[in-house]
């Protein structure tokens, strides 16, 4: 009777295991964390953007597909997209791909949703083949994909997700989709367009960081001090910046350098904007988040360069 | 002295004979007592059921070109489907779309004009619509039922594959369109695979020329659902190189086709949906 019993669990386990293995729906992606730093070559004026992200224990999926906008704002610059390449990723002899910005958007100049600003791009490197690879999505992003091997797990951190732009840095949004393989889902979904992608969509994770946008073709200070201005309190709501007095001290002092622009005395802005700046060196890293950091500050120094124009 | 001579090319009264213009039964007026009916529709192209569209049906017009005899005139509607349209090269009880009201009267005595509502199937294709006058039929118009705008993939790092399946005749010999947006997607689709893999992807079933119902057993039933309005794109799960096939891993194409606006759907190939 307790062999027959015993027997009888252990069909009961096989079942479930089997079934379990074979429909797999990862749950939602969520708190993953995409932090950015940004670099600037003062030399050559280009920017360089390098994300991390990392993927909580408590998520079941691995992140498969990391996405930023990277769509040109209405009555923006026209950037430069000298010199930016996108290291696409590795074929199979093992070479890196390496297409021009201007090569990778004439592949899909007939479908391409939206414009984009000019970026240059790679993937994590170091992978087995097929490994990351990168390119520009129709829908007006950058987009990374890993391959099995090469998947964010939960608890894991991975970086090496780079951007070059002359764009200067904004607040843009990020996509993260886990892996989803539609092989295993239960017969409901086969060859059923919508409620697969319904699925899709349910599992996406948005958040925000830091990307690079043009800047308005028409130069106003006094707007893009208040542009300045805004990205501060989001970078605030955003927990960019992680202490009520820093934010109202940073406040006071954009909001003088404002005051003088809109007097008309430059000179007094500048002094303001300069004492502002070393204010966000010295809460680098303490109140301030990389993103905040450099928000704050390449948007200032721009500031200050087309003032002293 | 005349005498009547044997009469040569005698016409005598006869029934009338409705639509000759000829005064048939002597009576001094011409084709009365007939039904002169004329069918149009409008619009004569419509989307087939299940295709993503509501416009699948149209407006048929049966009109008189002289007044109706006092009787009035009972017109039937009916419905025959063209063989071999919509890309469809198999026979069968191919379905056909359906008429309300399928039988119209015009009055009698008056010129007059009535509708019916034509609603397509799920199959493509093109349809006649009769109209019949006392088994006879009078006039016909036709209908097309298709998706518009259906592109023909060809060329580029790609094979089509999918339309030399096994059983009588090519069922579907063309089995490659899709919408503009869909087509390009596929041939970017596979210069990406190309430049990755060096080797080609075979594109399987996307949709007929005219969209609508893919049965790819040639029996107008599934087991395709999806394919009906050139979004759909199924991917070979083995790919051609030169030095033989190799396998198409899903994540390789899952990430292709998330690049290009789509996503993936399960099914025997590799299936990626393309948004419209």
């Amino acid at each position: 009777m307790r062999q027959k019993r015993l027997s009888f669990i252990f069909l009961i386990g096989i079942i479930l295991l089997a079934s379990s293995s074979f429909a797999q729906i990862p749950s939602p992606l969520k708190d993953i964390r995409v932090t950015g730093t940004v670099t600037l070559d003062n030399t050559t004026g280009l920017y360089t953007y390098s994300y991390s992200i990392f993927n909580p224990p408590a998520n079941d999926g691995k992140v498969f597909i990391f996405e930023i906008d990277i769509v040109k704002p209405l009555n923006s610059q026209e950037l430069s997209s000298n010199g930016l390449v996108i290291q696409s990723g590795m074929n199979i002899q093992g070479k890196i791909l390496i297409r021009s910005f201007e090569e990778e958007v004439a592949r899909i100049k007939k479908i391409l949703q939206k414009p984009v600003i000019p970026v240059g791009a790679r993937p994590p490197l170091g992978y087995p083949f097929p490994g990351w690879d990168v390119g520009i999505a129709v829908m007006g992003t950058v987009m990374w994909g890993g391959s099995e091997q090469s998947l964010v797990l939960p608890n894991q951190t991975l970086g090496g997700f780079v951007l070059t732009s002359f764009g200067l840095p904004g607040i843009r949004e990020a996509k993260l989709q886990p892996d989803l393989n539609v092989d295993t889902l239960p017969d409901e979904y086969y060859e059923n367009v919508e409620l697969t992608k319904q699925l899709g969509d349910s599992l996406i994770y948005r958040t925000k960081t830091i990307g690079p946008i043009a800047p308005p073709a028409d130069f106003k200070p006094v707007d893009l001090l208040n542009y300045i201005i805004d990205l501060k309190h989001q970078s605030f709501s955003l927990g960019w910046i992680d202490n009520a007095g820093v934010e109202n001290s940073l406040d006071a002092k954009l909001d003088n350098a404002k005051k003088k622009i809109e007097e008309g005395n430059i000179t007094a802005a500048k002094n303001i904007l300069d004492a502002f700046l070393n204010e966000v060196e010295s809460q680098n890293k303490k109140h301030l988040t990389s993103e905040a950091y450099a928000l704050m500050k390449y948007n200032v120094q721009y500031l200050l360069e087309q003032l002293s124009k | 002295m005349y005498k009547w001579a044997i009469c040569q090319g005698e016409v005598l009264p006869i029934t009338e004979i409705c639509g000759d213009g000829k005064d048939n039964n002597c009576d001094g007026k011409t084709d009365e007592g007939c039904c002169n009916i004329t069918t149009s529709v409008s619009p004569t192209d419509v989307w087939p059921q299940k295709a993503g569209s509501d416009k699948t049906t149209s407006t048929i017009m049966v009109s008189l070109n002289k007044p109706a005899p006092p009787e009035g005139c009972n017109v039937k509607l009916t419905i025959e489907p063209i063989e071999q349209s919509g890309g469809h090269s198999h026979a069968g009880s191919r379905p056909k779309g359906t008429i309300t009201p399928a039988a119209l009267t015009l009055p009698g005595g008056i010129m007059s004009a009535q509708n019916a509502t034509y609603k397509s199937s799920e199959v493509s294709g093109e349809e006649k619509i009769i109209a019949n006058v006392n088994g006879e039929k009078k006039a016909e118009a036709k209908v097309t039922v298709k998706v518009p705008d259906l592109h023909q993939l060809s060329g580029g790092a790609l094979r089509l594959t999918g339309n030399e399946r096994p059983g009588p005749g090519d069922r579907h010999p063309a089995n490659h369109y899709g919408t503009y947006s869909t087509v390009v997607n596929a041939g970017s689709m596979a210069a990406d695979f190309y430049d990755k893999f060096n080797a080609t992807l075979g594109i399987n079933d996307m949709s007929l020329p005219g969209g609508g119902l893919f049965d790819i057993s040639g029996a107008w039933v599934p087991p395709h659902s999806s394919h009906r309005k050139g979004t759909s794109v199924d991917i070979d799960r083995n790919a051609q190189a030169q030095n033989g096939g190799v396998g198409v891993d899903r994540n390789s194409i899952d990430k292709i086709c998330k690049k290009y606006g789509g996503h993936l759907v399960r099914e025997s190939t590799i299936h990626c949906e393309f948004p419209q």
